[in-house]
């Protein structure tokens, strides 16, 4: 069962090994050190409610290019870390305000962000979300995604900082944007892959 | 502060920890002990009342200076007071110069709590014409150099300043400065103790190394007829109940032994 | 403090000018998530005071000097709307708006994750539109629920309350008339899970008996106001199932 928990809420007893996301130890007990969903069936981690994007090696974002730097590009990630992309001379070649998909490469201790592979996004609309829906978003093995995909018929590339890219019909980006708006509103409850399922077959 | 500075002060602050752990200090005081104490009264001649402080290196001037205006609106048979600090470029190379910093105006207005609110100016006698005209009494902190607490200093210095203060006189309409008209009204000797807290370790007066050790401070204002008037916590650290009862009980007992000398500069 | 009063502040059945017990609290109302553009917000209504606090971050320090390598800055503004008190305050930060910033972001350093967010910055804005005694102690409550609601991390929610002596009894929770008229004024701010005081101020003629009373006085409000803190937080998001099954997944 899934409950909300708050910052420096006791989950439970203290385990061997290594602490899960958002949660701290402290004498012999563990203790969530955010706002967020824990159940405890699923183990000893807390998914955050809210929260801006942190950059994580291996995640795939939506970014938007700054400027030019060095041998390389500044790009907006939307996170309070700007990522930075290098791109040899014979490189594809970026302009400020280009929309771009990158590979967050790796981070270090002080958040110097490298990112690696644009790829740019040509036309299509920009959306954003709360970066912590965008698991639900994504759905079971992409489940969910998925079925937006099929009931839309939008192109969608989803970007791990909340950023989501449309493309397609003007109607069935509307109904892409209404159903993944629902997601980010009600993505701590249960029920809501039936509930998308009948707004995308309903219209 | 650049990468360097910050890794010396991390040393020495390492330095100061494992010298509380075992019960000592950087300069080989105990744990409720002060520096040695100067208070010179009269140290600015010119001005109403004055009193230079040197508690350990730390040195701070504290000047009074005294002017006619209009009382507040809901205390019209009070005089005014106002204490503002200086924490000059040439006592410290932290410091700035520039409007007051945060530090400047906290240690401003704790030395202010202490001396208002324990009421040690009688201020109903500051009054020339009720709701019209009162004594304003400008209480100037200048710090001189800098080497940890400036609070207590600055408490100390404010009322050796204030004890050997001269109201100048106001007749028709003007003051008259080279003439006295009362010695300052007092009614209580509040002074202030500050104790930092190094691990687990209290230790009163801390010098500059033990301030920067430290993450938590709490200064006690206390009179010398058993109240507490004041009290301000400050850095990002955090206190126990217990150890602010501790820290009561000390503040009363030191408070005293400075009141002692205050007194003994009384004749002076 | 200063002054005297026309009204007693506590009348011959020892209940206060707005019929309180001396260890009663006023009634507090609280909301998370009330403002759009913030990263998290919070709004607190506590007896006539009424705050609303911003959390923006983490986000880009500016200026860039100010960036520390190591962990996230906290920055703290507490500011009073011009028509929050009765003599029209002029806008813009003055001395005990510094001063008041300044100890607040020292409580919740102690509780924030700064080193999570190296290099970033934490902005924390508190507004008190209306004042009722209290504002610092509101506005740290309504702080801390804003950075719950900014997915800060943190290792407790600080909560704040204030206890005093009126007409030579220790109260708590003071309102205007008795801070203005009282005795003595003691706002403290907790980490709860621990107990320890992040915040701590007093003001006033207290003997030491009067002073402990009063400190663990406002610890014990500060314990409620933390209760209220966690209820609006999770009243927020009730875990319920929207197609009428079971709840799980």
């Amino acid at each position: 069962m899934r409950v909300v928990v708050v910052p420096g809420e006791r989950l439970g007893e203290a385990r061997p090994g290594k602490l899960s996301s958002w949660t701290f130890r402290d004498g012999d007990s563990i203790y969530s050190s955010i706002y967020g969903l824990y159940d405890p069936d699923k183990g000893l981690r807390v998914t955050p409610i809210h929260g801006r994007y942190l950059p994580k090696p291996g995640d795939i974002v939506i970014g938007i290019v700054l400027s030019m730097r060095h041998s390389g590009y500044l790009v907006d990630i939307n996170s309070a870390y700007t990522g930075y992309l290098h791109v040899p001379r014979e490189g594809v070649r970026l302009e400020p305000g280009d929309v771009i998909t990158v590979k967050v490469s790796s981070k270090d201790e002080v958040g110097n962000t490298h990112l690696e592979s644009p790829r740019r996004l040509i036309k299509g609309k920009l959306i954003e979300i709360h970066p912590t829906k965008i698991p639900r978003v994504f759905g079971k093995a992409g489940s969910m995604l998925d079925l937006i995909r099929k009931g839309t018929k939008a192109q969608i590339i989803v970007g791990r900082n909340g950023r989501i890219w449309l493309k397609g019909e003007r109607e069935d980006i509307i109904k892409a944007e209404k159903a993944i708006r629902f997601i980010e509103e009600n993505a701590h409850l249960y029920g809501v892959t039936d509930k998308v399922k009948e707004m995308l077959e309903g219209e | 502060m650049n990468r360097e500075n910050e890794t010396l002060w991390t040393l020495k602050s390492e330095y100061v920890h494992r010298l509380a752990k075992q019960g000592l200090r950087v300069d080989n005081r105990d744990a409720f002990e002060y520096r040695d104490i100067e208070v010179t009264p009269g140290y600015v001649t010119r001005s109403p009342g004055s009193a230079l402080v040197k508690l350990g290196n730390t040195t701070v001037l504290a000047g009074i200076s005294m002017d006619v205006g209009t009382p507040f609106q809901d205390t019209p048979n009070e005089g005014v007071i106002m204490t503002g600090a200086e924490l000059v470029p040439l006592a410290s190379p932290t410091f700035e110069s520039g409007p007051p910093s945060e530090d400047a105006i906290e240690l401003a207005r704790v030395v202010d709590r202490g001396i208002r609110e324990s009421k040690a100016i009688d201020l109903e006698k500051l009054v020339i014409e009720e709701g019209e005209k009162v004594w304003m009494v400008f209480i100037d902190l200048h710090i001189l150099d800098y080497d940890g607490n400036l609070f207590d200093a600055s408490a100390l210095a404010a009322m050796a300043a204030l004890m050997h203060t001269n109201v100048p006189k106001y007749e028709d309409e003007k003051v008259i400065r080279t003439e006295s008209s009362m010695k300052m009204p007092l009614r209580r000797v509040p002074v202030e103790t500050t104790f930092a807290k190094i691990g687990d370790t209290l230790l009163l007066d801390p010098v500059l190394d033990e301030e920067k050790a430290a993450d938590v401070r709490l200064t006690i204002a206390t009179t010398d007829d058993g109240y507490i008037c004041a009290s301000q916590k400050g850095g990002s650290g955090a206190l126990t109940v217990e150890e602010i009862e501790m820290i009561i009980d000390k503040s009363f007992e030191k408070g005293d032994f400075l009141r002692g000398i205050l007194k003994d500069n009384m004749k002076g | 403090m200063g002054g005297k009063s026309e009204v007693p502040l506590l009348d011959k059945n020892g209940k206060r000018i707005d019929g309180r017990d001396l260890e009663e609290l006023r009634p507090v109302k609280m909301e998370v998530g009330v403002l759009k553009k913030a990263d998290g917000s919070a709004y607190v209504e506590w007896g006539g005071n009424k705050v609303i606090a911003a959390v923006y971050g983490p986000r880009e320090v500016l200026p860039k000097h100010l960036a520390n390598p190591y962990k996230a800055v906290l920055k703290y503004r507490y500011n009073m709307a011009p028509f929050s008190v009765d003599d029209r305050k002029r806008p813009g930060p003055d001395r005990r708006s510094i001063e008041i910033s300044k100890i607040s972001r020292e409580a919740l350093e102690r509780v924030v994750m700064l080193e999570y967010f190296p290099n970033t910055m934490i902005d924390v804005f508190v507004e008190i539109l209306q004042a009722d005694a209290g504002t610092r102690c509101a506005a740290l409550t309504a702080a801390s629920l804003a950075l719950a609601d900014a997915g800060i991390p943190m290792r407790d929610v600080v909560a704040a309350c204030a206890a005093g002596k009126i007409d030579g009894k220790v109260v708590l929770d003071l309102k205007k008339e008795e801070d203005n008229y009282g005795e003595a004024d003691m706002p403290i701010a907790i980490s709860p899970r621990t107990g320890e005081i992040v915040l701590f101020q007093m003001d006033g003629l207290m003997t030491k008996d009067e002073y402990m009373k009063a400190l663990r006085l406002a610890v014990e409000g500060a314990r409620k106001i933390n209760e209220i803190q966690k209820e609006t937080l999770k009243d927020k998001y009730k875990i319920t199932n929207l197609s009428g099954g079971d709840n799980n997944e």
